[in-house]
């Protein structure tokens, strides 16, 4: 019986990442012992998250950030099996993830159960969240397991999930802090403040804030026919901050309120691409995000659960470049996005093998921008979620069916449309052997993304008649654990095949303007790999390695008429992997890492000139956390890229070199 | 990597010293103005650099029938620079003009090596980024993409002086003693230029600013005409505020009379050739002639290449060139490199082709 509670308690355990106090969310009725969830949570859930998700989620928690040497969330991203970080270089450089060949549009973000957004690019940018505020990112590729979840969670072929687990034990009424300070190469300095604390009964509070100041003006070198320079990134500068302050009250050990305001800004310089003989850049970006939640969670009688979710989410985005070819000198542009979001969760679980969930989330989102050619786009979006779960000795079969009703329009134009979608997918899980972490899983689902306002409305470029782009996705895969005495394995093994059809592509409308159509199909096929692995030597030293390989196969297959006819899309190479070792001690514990990808193109005709060059990227890891008490200090120092390789991950933005970073952190 | 290119181009200099100390004597006597061979033409084409494509040179021979891809950085052993926009061929040098990158280099015509790259701008003279040359009298006029005129002397190889000019000037001409300059005003676009500036050649002071058809890209001096080439607003088709891109004979200061819809064109003395594709992916390209003299239009009948980019008349063998892009489905691809097809100048037959880089955009042809 050992095997499958464990798998009970790591179902708990993920419903629990996306927000502290979950009880019994998306949980059968017959594991639903949910009250001290947290301790069963906390020694399960590293082993065996992974064994008990039925699609792939690959999951990097605050542990492995110190034992693979992490440092950063772009940095964590591609540790991910199946998961591909575009990247364009150094601490300001935007990053944004794509999984399995999907575009990066069909990748979601949430935040401690709130999913983030961007209406205009349809892409967030994850060099905002640091890693400090992080106790765990699961990458969830298809559904996630979770019953209970808001609509907006289905509604994507990808979800990273981030979560801040920021508020203390509500029974531990003791004040705690963190305070760590951050410095590196290139001008590198991030302090750090977190303080906590609860009332020993319902009630919990917390605040955190953190600001980043980096040069960034990091060496490179500029590859020119024969000639080899060494240049550094001009106006790459950088300040940002970022604060939130969250909040928690159970006023019954089934009820729970959940706050959260948080407020980041952000001042910087763009270096830009690098561009031949030139070397100064005048871009600037200047972003601000503000937004407040609440989470309402509770049971209630006859096996039902309830979770609401409300959010407002205000931002604002300058962008501004000075050159004599623009009128005045100077270009400014504007941006501000506005969203409201409400989202109901009902779950029920009648049968001892039978448990469902509606979900329906309503969002209202628009544009504004200083443009001549804004239109002020605005749309409406209702999701509705079916889902039903049948458990039976060793099998689980989960289906979910999500409902769209989009309705786009401008408020500078009368005229609107909308669009409907019916999103079926199903999850076929199977623990054949009770005493054995073996689990073979399956499933489809069939996905689309919307086009975004830019694809939309930005002037000529965009068409207002775009549909939104259709993904289906099937995987097959195993996961295997292992423990004798004092070795431990788990890995997991997936193939998949995605198909993308009606996907938005630019092409030529005249000789100087490119329109958007949804002509492109891709159809990407691969195989993820991932292995955790500890060997202890004694009680206080051991190996630990880590490691995930990706081949995938993305092809373009959108008529046999065009010139990138079963190329590879640009932007995916087909190998990436990453490895890591620590061994563990009682001294200073040391981790050597890699990350590395094959050869890719930034062209669709995938043309011989546009090809980026494959890359290992090495780096080491010292850390030692040192207790007093109820008190620590955590030294850490990293050296990355530490054989100083040379690679871009998007033509002509040029990554940082070897570098160093050491952090302090005291915490009580 | 700057240190590394000045080197190269020392070492440019040390080469062909001797000829550019020269300028006037070194086409046999002749004035660089009025060429009487042609032996090929030289392609330049802009790339992509977002695409990691880079701006390249090709040079072509019409005896051997031959084009040499990227000739400028194998001689040179450095890339071109980014997004080259202009090319003229002017005694014993060509002068290229690079956009994003911002250079001009002066180019030896028989070995392609760079005799010497200006950084338009660092001398104190106003104007940065360039997009279009014409050459007269010892003198290369570019227009700057930030409002200026700029002219380089071709003995001293300097940029010497600039005149402001509308915003954001592109194709410029040289008619009657004066300089033609489309103001595109290109970046306050949706607003949409329709002035062009006239600057007096041997004051190389600004004359005026007149009004134009909207959105004007580029001049054309055919003998006594002036044609100027207006591109409209990229509306849709059957939109009511449609603008077609169309040609216009300038017939006064501010004056002008419409000719043809037409995309691209150019023109000899008696005629002007020109394609009109004004929406890739609808609909063939037309092809037409129109008669200076006459002022009639008739049907160009070629064999067509796929997607027409660029007209230009060989000075001396009234040969047609046009460089194409390649069909991509059912459009044309701007990564895939190209091609360029001469025409015969007196009965338009397809006589070769040649294969050009990524993105062809302006030709110059090796008169002398």
């Amino acid at each position: 019986m050992q095997g499958r509670k464990r798998i009970s308690a790591a179902l708990l355990g993920i419903t629990c990442v996306s927000g502290q106090f979950c009880y019994g969310a998306g949980v059968d009725r017959n594991d639903s012992i949910a009250t001290d969830l947290h301790e069963v949570e906390v020694k399960a859930k590293r082993k065996v998250d992974k064994m008990s998700s039925a699609s792939p989620a690959p999951t990097i928690d605050a542990n492995k950030v110190m034992s693979a040497g992490i440092t950063d969330i772009s940095d964590a991203m591609r540790r991910l099996p199946g998961v591909n970080l575009n990247d364009y270089g150094g601490s300001g450089g935007l990053k944004t993830i794509a999984v399995r060949g999907l575009g990066v549009q069909h990748t979601g973000v949430v935040y401690d159960g709130f999913p983030l957004s961007d209406i205009r690019n349809g892409a967030i940018d994850l060099s905002r969240y640091s890693l400090e505020n992080v106790s765990g990112m699961t990458v969830n590729i298809g559904d996630r397991d979770e019953l209970l979840i808001p609509a907006r969670g289905a509604a994507s072929a990808g979800t990273l999930n981030i979560s801040t687990g920021i508020l203390p034990d509500m029974l531990d009424s003791r004040p705690r802090a963190t305070v760590r300070l951050e410095g590196g190469s290139f001008g590198h300095i991030s302090p750090y403040l977190r303080i906590s604390k609860s009332n020993g009964e319902n009630l919990a509070f917390s605040a955190s804030g953190e600001y980043t100041h980096s040069n960034n003006n990091f060496p490179f070198e500029l590859k020119n026919g024969d000639y080899t320079t060494t240049l550094r990134r001009q106006n790459a500068r950088i300040d940002r901050g970022h604060g939130e302050i969250n909040g928690g009250w159970r006023p019954r050990p089934w009820n729970s309120i959940i706050v959260k305001g948080y407020y980041y800004g952000s001042n910087q310089h763009l270096p830009g691409p690098v561009v031949y003989y030139v070397e100064e850049n005048n871009e600037r970006l200047k972003e601000q995000n503000a937004y407040g939640q609440v989470a309402f969670k509770t049971r209630l009688p006859h096996s039902f659960s309830l979770q609401t979710l409300g959010k407002f989410n205000w931002s604002r985005t300058n962008y501004s470049d000075k050159n004599g070819k623009y009128p005045g000198g100077e270009l400014n542009q504007n941006y501000i996005q506005k969203e409201a979001y409400g989202s109901g969760a009902l779950f029920w679980a009648p049968l001892r093998d039978w448990s469902f969930d509606y979900s329906i989330d309503y969002t209202y989102q628009d544009l504004e921008s200083n443009l001549a050619t804004n239109n002020s786009p605005y749309r409406h979006t209702l999701l509705q979620l079916l889902a039903g779960r049948w458990k039976h000795r060793i099998f689980t079969v989960t289906a979910k069916t999500l409902f769209s009703l989009i309705g786009d329009g401008s408020h500078s134009d009368s005229e609107s449309k909308s669009t409907f979608r019916f999103s079926p997918s199903i999850t076929i899980s199977i623990i054949p052997f009770k005493e054995k972490e073996f689990l073979i899983r399956a499933s489809y689902k069939n996905i689309y993304r919307m086009p975004t306002f830019n694809e939309l409305y930005f002037d000529h470029y965009g068409s207002v008649n775009l549909k939104p782009e259709d993904a289906e996705m099937f995987n097959i895969g195993i996961t295997y654990g292992l423990t004798i005495e004092k070795f431990s394995l788990s890995t997991t093994l997936d193939g998949y095949c995605n198909i993308v059809r009606n996907k938005i592509v630019a092409v030529p409308f005249n000789m100087f303007i490119n329109t958007m159509t949804n002509l492109g199909k891709v159809v990407a096929s691969g195989v993820d790999f991932s292995v955790d692995s500890e060997l202890s030597f004694t009680k206080k030293q051991g190996l630990i390695l880590s490691g995930a390989y990706s081949y995938q196969r993305a092809r373009i297959r959108t008529s046999r008429e065009q010139l990138d006819w079963n190329k590879q899309v640009a932007y995916t190479p087909e190998h990436t992997g990453s490895v890591s070792l620590t061994w563990k001690n009682p001294w200073v514990n040391f981790v050597a890492h890699a990350i590395g990808s094959g050869s890719r193109y930034a062209t669709s005709i995938n043309l011989p000139s546009s090809r980026i060059a494959g890359y290992i990227d090495f780096g080491f890891t010292l850390y030692r956390t040192i207790r007093f008490g109820a008190h620590s200090i955590e030294l850490r120092a990293d050296l990355q890229n530490a054989f100083n390789r040379q690679y871009e991950l998007i033509a002509r933005y040029p990554m940082p070199g070897r570098n160093w970073l050491v952090s302090i952190k005291y915490q009580f | 990597m700057k240190k590394e290119y000045v080197k190269t181009i020392c070492l440019g200099m040390l080469l062909t010293g001797a000829m550019t100390a020269c300028e006037k004597d070194d086409n046999n006597g002749l004035s660089p103005d009025f060429p009487t061979t042609s032996s090929g033409a030289f392609v330049l084409c802009q790339g992509n650099y977002y695409n990691h494509i880079p701006g390249s040179l090709t040079a072509i021979d019409y005896e051997t029938g031959q084009s040499e891809v990227g000739i400028f950085e194998k001689v040179n052993s450095r890339s071109l620079g980014d997004t080259p926009q202009c090319i003229v061929s002017y005694g014993s040098k060509l002068y290229i003009g690079t956009y994003a990158s911002n250079t001009i280099e002066i180019v030896d015509r028989s070995t392609f090596r760079s005799i010497k790259q200006l950084k338009p701008g660092d001398n104190g003279i106003e104007g940065t980024q360039p997009r279009s040359m014409v050459t007269h009298e010892g003198k290369v006029y570019i227009s700057m993409y930030d409002g200026y005129v700029a002219c380089l002397d071709t003995l001293t190889q300097t940029i010497t002086k600039s005149v402001k000019v509308g915003p954001n000037p592109d194709k410029i001409a040289l008619f009657q003693g004066k300089i033609y300059v489309p103001n595109t005003d290109g970046m306050s676009y949706p607003v949409l230029g329709d002035t062009y500036s006239v600057i007096n050649e041997s004051t190389f002071t600004l004359e005026g600013t007149y009004k134009c058809p909207l959105n004007p890209d580029s001049f054309y001096a055919a003998g006594d005409h002036l044609f100027i080439l207006c591109r409209g607003n990229y509306a849709a088709m059957d939109s009511p505020e449609y603008v077609p891109s169309a040609i216009y004979e300038i017939t006064g200061n501010g004056e002008s009379s419409y000719i043809a819809n037409a995309t691209i064109m150019t023109a000899s003395e008696k005629t002007i050739y020109m394609v009109d594709d004004p929406f890739y992916g609808s609909g063939e390209a037309s092809y037409k002639k129109y008669d200076i003299k006459s002022g009639k239009t008739t049907d160009w009948t070629i064999q067509q290449p796929e997607y027409a980019q660029g007209l230009a008349i060989d000075p001396v063998t009234n040969d047609i060139l046009i460089s194409s892009l390649v069909r991509d489905g059912q459009y044309p691809s701007f990564d895939a490199p190209g091609y360029v097809v001469r025409y015969d100048g007196e009965n338009d037959r397809w006589l070769q082709k040649f294969n050009v880089g990524s993105g062809p955009t302006a030709i110059a042809f090796n008169t002398k």
